[in-house]
């Protein structure tokens, strides 16, 4: 068999069948001389291979009671990251003095050698070996690899509780230190056993997409909290979001310097008005304000401000303005108000309100409009006059604020959903950075 | 020809060009995107009295 056909015909080599010792059942030998040790998928035990023609030479059997059927059966073949493999090893693991319990299997392929697939809680990981990263047995918190910033996340040793197929190194070996270090979507795993040191660099994949890679019919276990590689999003993530939100907020703040810096602020009017004496309990008579006429702009519409300024202290007042547009006859209303109280009270001088109030008419027609006051003051009030002065095309700082809002609502909910992602992550990790 | 898919990115894209485009819209139109302070509208005016006559009622709220 040639390269040409694993890669184009998507062909394995044919396997060797060797009859169990135990059993005498086929014992199929995918990899050939490659495996080491072999576990009979029938009666469960578990035999050192003794090279080619001499037989298989027993080892242990594996309670049968912790048995498990591998979703992916042994043999079975599937183009996995764009690489045929074959099954060849199944092994069911728990983690010693805890029960958390994961699957593993082995793939092998005759072009890239040997992978793993490992399932814990429905989350699936695809794991390689890695020969270009190494910190040895040192303990670290965290390195970089390959552009990504790796974090430790779990230590743990785990012992095999069922095994069958193939396997090229001594799964027995019960002393086998994990120390799992995640950059999701990937996860570096370094292996310490007894005789040898390994690094895995593992990719979380999708159950559909193991379920597609191997053809499998039935369904996948369903998954169970978050999984220690599990990207946040498959979509977009907050640290997509956010230099393009960064790029607009800059656009939106030149934009609303460029619209601050064009406004022309055309002073229409400004005048002092004095309140006639009234008797208690008559309102005061409605007033005739300024006319003056709103300049053509390019889109025929610009903002108006009413600047209102009275000498209230310890009172209120308040002003209706209705302006007309003399051509259309259209009427706007609205009210304006001041109020400032100021006292002395347990030792300290206070004061609240404003004897000013500016408010803005947006978006007013081109046109000429005459103005009618209705003030409104207290009864006995010591008010008696008012200035109010009315300024064209002011610029509009609240829709800065407003578009900047809008702007960052997107990538805020995405990093606070990516916070309590993470959070909810580290949750099953003694190495959490969230407190 | 490839598929276009209309991803949660190309959402997103969209939505900035319409909050940034109605915002130069409401720049150069002096219009508040929060809304505005005017109250009525009504070219024949909300509030007539018996007499058909205009009645401006008081609004503003004071202590």
């Amino acid at each position: 068999m040639i390269g040409f056909e694993v890669k184009d015909k998507e062909k394995l080599p044919e396997p060797a069948v060797v009859k169990c010792p135990n059993c005498r059942n086929n014992i199929t030998f995918i990899t050939h001389a490659q495996a080491s040790f072999v576990g009979c998928g029938s009666c469960h035990k578990f035999f050192e291979t003794r090279g080619s023609g001499k037989g298989l030479s027993a080892l242990k059997f594996f309670d049968v009671r912790k048995q498990v059927k591998p979703i992916i059966p042994i043999g079975a073949k599937g183009l996995l990251k764009e690489k045929l493999y074959a099954v060849v090893g199944f092994a069911k693991y728990k983690e010693v003095k805890a029960a958390y319990f994961w699957q593993e299997y082995v793939l092998w392929s005759p072009i890239h050698g040997y992978a793993l697939l490992a399932e814990y809680d429905g989350h699936w990981n695809y794991f390689q070996f890695i020969s270009d990263y190494s910190h040895g047995k040192a303990h670290h918190g965290s390195f970089d690899y390959n552009g990504h910033h790796y974090n430790l996340y779990n230590r743990y040793r785990s012992e095999v509780q069922y095994a069958e197929g193939e396997f090229f190194w001594d799964i027995r070996d019960d002393q086998v230190q994990y120390a799992e270090y995640i950059a999701p979507p990937y996860t570096i795993t370094r292996i310490l056993g007894n005789k040898e040191l390994s690094w895995l660099l593992g990719e979380y994949i999708q159950p559909e997409d193991v379920k597609a890679a191997f053809n499998l019919g039935e369904d996948m276990p369903p998954q169970s909290g978050i999984g220690a590689s599990e990207p946040f999003s498959t979509s977009v993530s907050f640290e997509t979001l956010k230099p393009i939100a960064i790029a607009a907020a800059c656009i939106l703040l030149l934009l609303q310097v460029l619209f601050a810096m064009s406004s022309k602020e055309v002073q229409l009017n400004s005048n002092s008005y004095t309140l006639s004496d009234t008797g208690l309990g008559t309102a005061l008579p409605s007033m005739a304000g300024p006319t003056f006429t709103l300049q053509e702009t390019m889109l025929g519409k610009s903002s108006l401000e009413f600047k209102l300024q009275a000498p209230v202290v310890n009172n209120w007042f308040a002003l209706g303005v209705t302006l007309v547009n003399t051509q259309s006859r259209r009427e706007y209303d609205f009210e304006m108000g001041v109020e400032y109280y100021a006292g002395y009270t347990d030792g300290e001088n206070w004061s609240e309100g404003s004897t000013r109030q500016d408010k803005i008419i947006s978006a007013l027609p081109a046109g000429t409009y005459h103005v009618i006051l209705q003030p409104y003051r207290e009864n006995f009030s010591s008010v008696n006059s008012f200035t109010l002065a009315v300024v064209q095309d002011v610029p509009i700082w609240s829709n800065f604020w407003v578009a900047l809002g809008l702007l960052i609502t997107f990538p805020a909910v995405q990093w606070f959903r990516s916070y309590t992602f993470e959070k909810r992550r580290w949750m099953n990790s003694d190495f959490t950075p969230y407190t | 020809m490839p598929k276009f898919k209309f991803s949660f990115l190309t959402f997103f894209l969209l939505y900035l060009v319409l909050v940034l485009g109605y915002f130069v819209y409401a720049g150069m139109t002096g219009t508040r995107m929060l809304g505005d302070d005017t109250e009525q509208f009504d070219p024949s005016g909300p509030d007539r009295d018996s007499g058909g006559r205009r009645v401006r009622t008081h609004r503003f709220y004071h202590k």
